[in-house]
């Protein structure tokens, strides 16, 4: 736990000291320039003549392959015209390596492909140009309408009438649940948290000691990046104040909402004992069937999907005989009523253009490239069946999305509506917001005898880490 | 103090040179002197031209042309020293030879090569030292390499400041090259397994690497040209990359540099009288290029490397560095299906894959990270002798530095024998690029880590092991001298499961032109960018020494693909570029005795391929096996049966990801 405490106070420090230098150094600028001129054909559209951009992508896990797949097919298709390099960042060093890069304008990426919760620093930071002007001189046209509007709605990253972020897709944890087990407890998926609970306790009693109703990995820090916000914002909770950026979650109703998601965790693990608090990796659950629903990350689908295969000895396309997909949407509401206890929160990726691309032609092929991977149903078939639900309606809404037998089984159960998917909201200190809420998690949770008043005691204690970088921040 | 000397010396006789000498040692630019020097060498058929010049200011370099067209624009030759000034240089000598020969490969493109060029050695005086720029022309390409040496004859350490050498390509060429990317977000390492990515001449930026090998292809022409290094090991220099200088951005000038993956601090100390590593320049259309084994041809009729003490040592002694206990042969590979956990698994996992060699006659059988975890000899003692009861070969794998204490000359000396006292047969040794253990002194390509290659080398000959190197750098011919390094990593294979068509395709028409690699084939492909057809495709058209078969041992039994994998070859006696375009397909055949086997692999784009079978034996007809992807499922191919000769082709559907391979079989 110490070490943990001191990993997460120099996380905050480093990027304290990052964004301030970062600060420093984006002062005085004159802001972004367009140098050169488009060529146009008759019908108006450009003409790009070999034209190569960069882009850093944070996508670095087993998802990785299927990018560049699309990349490489992007590239393909446009032989001569366009070329899109890629470079991906591990989400660990993402948010200081892509800064440094830009502001030393050395390597710098033309276009980043970053979770929503970084864009606000870099942003704050004077990293990013809009694309407003670009739509407009080339004619490529990134309507807003035609993305889900949960996401879109942190398109303009706080300034307006503009835009400076286009989002792709949502991820967070995913749910798998056993058919058999399911249809032998009546067949009915819960829709409520409380009727989460009494199917939970109904395949407990009915499947004895050694049984969970629901697998997870809680040892896995995605659980408590995902799930943990999942439960406040269920319980009508504000992870800060948008306005004054502050936590504030020792504060009025929020501070119910606080105690709810955590007591709501608690309830499965210690109360009901129907889930467990520690584990690493639960499935082996899965695999022996000692699960009834069972709890993992959106970009390993297709690796468990196989996995799974695998291990019954089945072909992946007859997983769907066991195997069926929901939603944690409602699990974790104490209050039903409540308005927002369908939300699932999670990451969002963006593309946005780098201040340091000047030449038109070059911003018109990355609104080339974004038009191409968030409106062609293809693609964004591909990009869901690597764990990756799209944001754009035009993909969502297309036939051969729709058709998928990946999306329509999985990820469109997964995620049933994305205007009810949430992000980090906008503020540079996404951070440490993400990693209190993480320790507040682990030290709230972890402890089968925690009192109340060391639970709000740790509630309190976190958000005043927090706000110690609030404070520096602003 | 002998720096002093030669400074002072060459500021006082730059004039008597023509260059003049600015007050501060710096050579003033003169503009409008004639050339000092031009020197052409052509190729025996005189397609390639190779030209160097030295201008009026004593600058070098070179030129290439493919017939009549530059491939190479007017690019900075020469090597930066400290203990001399090389841009005061008299030219001392030239000479021209003849270089031609022939050989046998244990394992290569094809069994039996010929060699011929033309060779032209500049030979330039500066004060203390030679330095000669030895260009060659071959049909198929062209090399050049620098040679140091003390004009007293002696021997020494020399610092080199810089590498001057550059490849400028022409405007407008289509490049495919491997960025160089750390492996890890903490330190720099590279093992060469990133993809071969298309990009124009004309973007280049200056703050990237390119590794070798780098292909191009000259605009508006069939004319492709793959740039890469050979006889790195042996020559105590690191192995280089390609960046381009800050000043030069937009004229598609590259300059060699060192490994940006290296940590040794000031890697500039070599030893003379210094032979460089080959510049290999493979040119020509592109069946010319994928056929080519110019970065081993150009070792001519270098023999197998034999210890100093060889006179010395009995004639059974003797017979190691024959090499004639080298064998090839198909291994199986486990570790991609079940990880380092089950490795130990000598009375179950491990013995089962024995008897799939066994039955499959394969020649060796690979045990991978975790075999030696809590080891019991007796087990393992009885595990080698069943394999070799079955007359099958056994291969342990290392960790470079973890294994052998960080580059431990004696710690690897013990561990070798006691590897040998097992019975064990070969080494798999990984992690060349220094991930994974702390406080090296020297990774990756560094010169020290180059040396340490051919340590391990030398060592594993002596012991009669043979060695694929993993987490490694780019093959440099190196299985000329030591025939036993039989296979080796330095691409982005199956271990990543994931892999696109895009990035196998593209690494056929690049890595695989210039040595063996073991990218580990499956057969049901590990993640859904590769198919069956796909993958069966690979298993012929990647050359390895030791062909690493990745899947589950039932696959291999399956009735399915059972006789193709029986037949599968290690060695090649020869290699038949069909047809294909980076990023696109790629399809040739491979010949093995009186069979064939045909494949082609496709990448994204659906297609389809015409297959002319004109390279068949005139005059024969075959039987051909022919496994093509299945339309409904892209783990299975459907098996046909049908009838071949020399007068016929094939037009073959290729889905995206696709792949098929014929396996011809003369009737009798």
């Amino acid at each position: 736990m110490k070490n943990k405490r001191m990993a997460v106070l120099l996380a905050m420090t480093v990027t304290a000291l990052s964004l301030g230098a970062f600060a420093a150094c984006g002062g005085g600028d004159d802001g972004p320039i367009t140098t050169g001129e488009l060529v146009k054909d008759e019908n108006g559209n450009v003409v790009f003549e070999n034209v190569e951009i960069v882009c850093n992508t944070v996508v670095s896990g087993s998802d990785k392959d299927a990018f560049e797949q699309i990349v490489q097919q992007f590239n393909i298709e446009h032989r001569g015209e366009i070329t899109v390099h890629t470079e991906s960042i591990g989400d660990g060093t993402f948010e200081n390596s892509v800064p440094q890069k830009i502001n030393n304008n050395s390597n710098a990426p033309d276009l980043i492909m970053a979770h929503q919760k970084v864009l606000k620093s870099f942003a704050n930071n004077n990293l990013l140009q809009p694309f407003d002007e670009a739509m407009e001189l080339s004619g490529i046209e990134i309507d807003l309408s035609n993305y889900a509007q949960g996401l879109a709605r942190y398109s303009s990253l706080g300034e307006e009438g503009s835009l400076y972020a286009v989002p792709v897709d949502a991820q967070s944890m995913i749910v798998y649940y056993d058919k058999e087990k399911l249809e032998e407890l009546g067949g009915e998926l819960p829709q409520t948290r409380a009727e989460l609970l009494e199917l939970c306790r109904k395949a407990k009693e009915k499947y004895g000691s050694g049984f969970w109703p629901i697998a997870w990995a809680t040892g896995n820090e995605y659980f408590a990046r995902y799930v943990f916000p999942t439960a406040i914002l269920q319980n009508g909770g504000e992870l800060f104040n948008p306005q004054t950026l502050y936590a504030e979650w020792t504060e009025g109703e929020n501070a119910d909402s606080f105690r709810n998601a955590i007591s709501s965790l608690r309830e499965l693990i210690y109360d009901k004992g129907y889930a467990q608090y520690g584990r690493e990796s639960v499935l082996t659950e899965l695999l022996n069937g000692n699960c009834l629903f069972y709890l993992t990350l959106s970009w390993s689908n297709s690796e468990h999907l196989s996995g799974y295969a695998d291990a019954k000895g089945i072909n992946v396309s007859e997983v769907t005989d066991y195997l069926g997909a929901t939603s944690i949407s409602g699990w974790f509401a104490t209050d039903p009523a409540e308005a927002e206890a369908n939300v699932i929160y999670g990451d969002s990726h963006f593309f946005a253009m780098s201040r340091t691309v000047k030449d038109i032609n070059r911003k018109a092929a990355i609104l080339e490239f974004i038009r191409y991977f968030t409106q062609n149903a293809q693609i964004g078939t591909q990009w869901a069946k690597a764990g990756h639900v799209s944001a754009s309606k035009i993909i969502s809404e297309s036939e051969e999305y729709q058709s998928d037998p990946i999306v329509s089984n999985y990820f469109s159960r997964f995620y049933p509506d994305l205007d009810e998917f949430r992000c980090m909201e906008l503020t540079p200190a996404f951070k440490e917001v993400q990693n209190n809420l993480i320790s507040l998690f682990v030290a709230t949770v972890s402890n089968p005898s925690s009192t109340q008043d060391a639970i709000q005691a740790e509630i309190k204690r976190s958000q005043d880490e927090v706000n110690v970088m609030v404070d520096f921040v602003k | 103090m002998k720096k002093t000397i030669v400074s002072i010396c060459s500021l006082a006789l730059a004039a008597v040179f023509t260059f003049g000498a600015a007050g501060c040692g710096e050579k003033v630019q003169t503009e409008g002197l004639a050339d000092r020097g031009n020197w052409a060498v052509s190729s025996p058929d005189g397609s390639i031209v190779a030209s160097v010049k030295m201008d009026g200011n004593g600058e070098l370099s070179y030129s290439v042309q493919k017939n009549g067209t530059s491939v190479v624009e007017g690019s900075a030759l020469g090597m930066d020293i400290a203990e001399d000034d090389f841009d005061l240089t008299t030219i001392h000598a030239v000479n021209t030879r003849k270089v031609e020969g022939s050989y046998e490969n244990k394992s290569g493109k094809s069994s039996a090569v010929k060699y011929e060029c033309n060779e032209t050695t500049i030979t330039l005086k500066g004060w203390d030292f030679y330095l000669d720029i030895v260009m060659r022309a071959y049909d198929e390409g062209y090399a050049f390499r620098y040679g140091v040496r003390a004009v007293d004859g002696s021997s020494g350490t020399m610092t080199v400041r810089e590498e001057k050498t550059e490849f400028v390509l022409p405007s407008g060429s289509s490049v495919w090259a491997q960025q160089y990317v750390s492996s890890s977000t903490e330190g720099n390492y590279f093992s060469y397994e990133e993809s071969y990515d298309y990009r124009s001449s004309d973007n280049l930026r200056p703050d990237v690497y390119f590794a070798f090998p780098l292909l191009y292809q000259v605009k508006g022409t069939d004319i492709y040209s793959l740039v890469t290094e050979s006889e790195l090991v042996g020559s105590g220099f690191y192995g280089s990359f390609l960046t381009m200088p800050s000043d030069k951005q937009g004229t598609g000038a590259l300059q060699t540099v060192h490994s940006p993956a290296g940590i040794k601090v000031n890697d500039n100390q070599v030893e003379y009288p210094f032979e460089s590593p080959w510049h290999v320049g493979i040119t020509g259309d592109m069946k010319t290029v994928q056929e080519s084994e110019l970065v081993e041809k150009v070792y001519d009729d270098q023999q197998y490397w034999r210890p100093d003490n060889y006179e010395q040592l009995s004639p059974e002694e003797q017979q190691t560095y024959n090499y004639d206990w080298v064998d090839t042969g198909l291994t199986t590979f486990n570790w991609l299906h079940y990880g380092n956990e089950q490795q130990s698994d000598y009375s179950g996992l491990q013995r089962g894959y024995v008897d799939l060699a066994a039955s499959m006659g394969w020649t060796y059988t690979l045990l991978d990270a975790g075999w030696n975890e809590n080891l019991d000899e007796d087990v393992f003692l009885s595990f080698v002798e069943y394999a070799h009861g079955k007359g099958i070969k056994v291969i342990v794998w290392a960790s470079a530095y973890g294994t052998f204490a960080k580059g431990n000359y004696d710690n690897l000396c013990v561990k070798l024998d006691l590897y040998k006292s097992y019975g064990i047969d070969g080494v798999k040794v990984d992690f060349f690029d220094g991930q994974y253990v702390d406080g090296l002194k020297f990774q990756g390509e560094d010169i020290d880590s180059i040396r340490w290659y051919e340590t391990i080398y030398q060592e594993t000959a002596k012991r009669q092991m043979i060695v694929i190197p993993h987490g490694c750098n780019k093959p440099t011919g190196e299985r000329r001298k030591y025939p036993h390094v039989l296979s080796r990593e330095g691409i982005y294979g199956n271990e990543f499961h994931n892999v696109s068509s895009s990035v196998t395709i593209n690494e056929l028409f690049t890595r695989c032109v210039i040595g063996p690699s073991d990218f580990t084939p499956v057969v049901h492909p590990l993640g859904d960018f590769l198919t069956a057809g796909h993958q069966m495709a690979l298993a012929v058209l990647i050359e390895s020494g030791v062909p690493a078969m990745a899947d589950y041992a039932d696959v291999y039994y399956s009735e399915t693909y059972n006789a193709f994998y029986k037949a599968l070859p290690s060695l090649r006696d020869e290699t038949v570029f069909l047809g294909g375009e980076p990023d696109v397909y790629y399809c040739a055949a491979v010949r093995s005795g009186d069979e064939w086997f045909v494949a082609g692999c496709n990448a994204l784009i659906a297609t389809e391929v015409e297959v002319d079978f004109s390279f068949l034996e005139e005059g024969v007809t075959y039987t051909a096996t022919v496994y093509n992807n299945d339309p409904e499922s892209a783990d299975d191919v459907v098996v046909t049966q049908e009838t071949l000769d020399s007068s016929q082709n094939r037009k073959i559907s290729l889905s995206q990801h696709g792949g098929f391979v014929y396996h011809l079989v003369p009737q009798k």
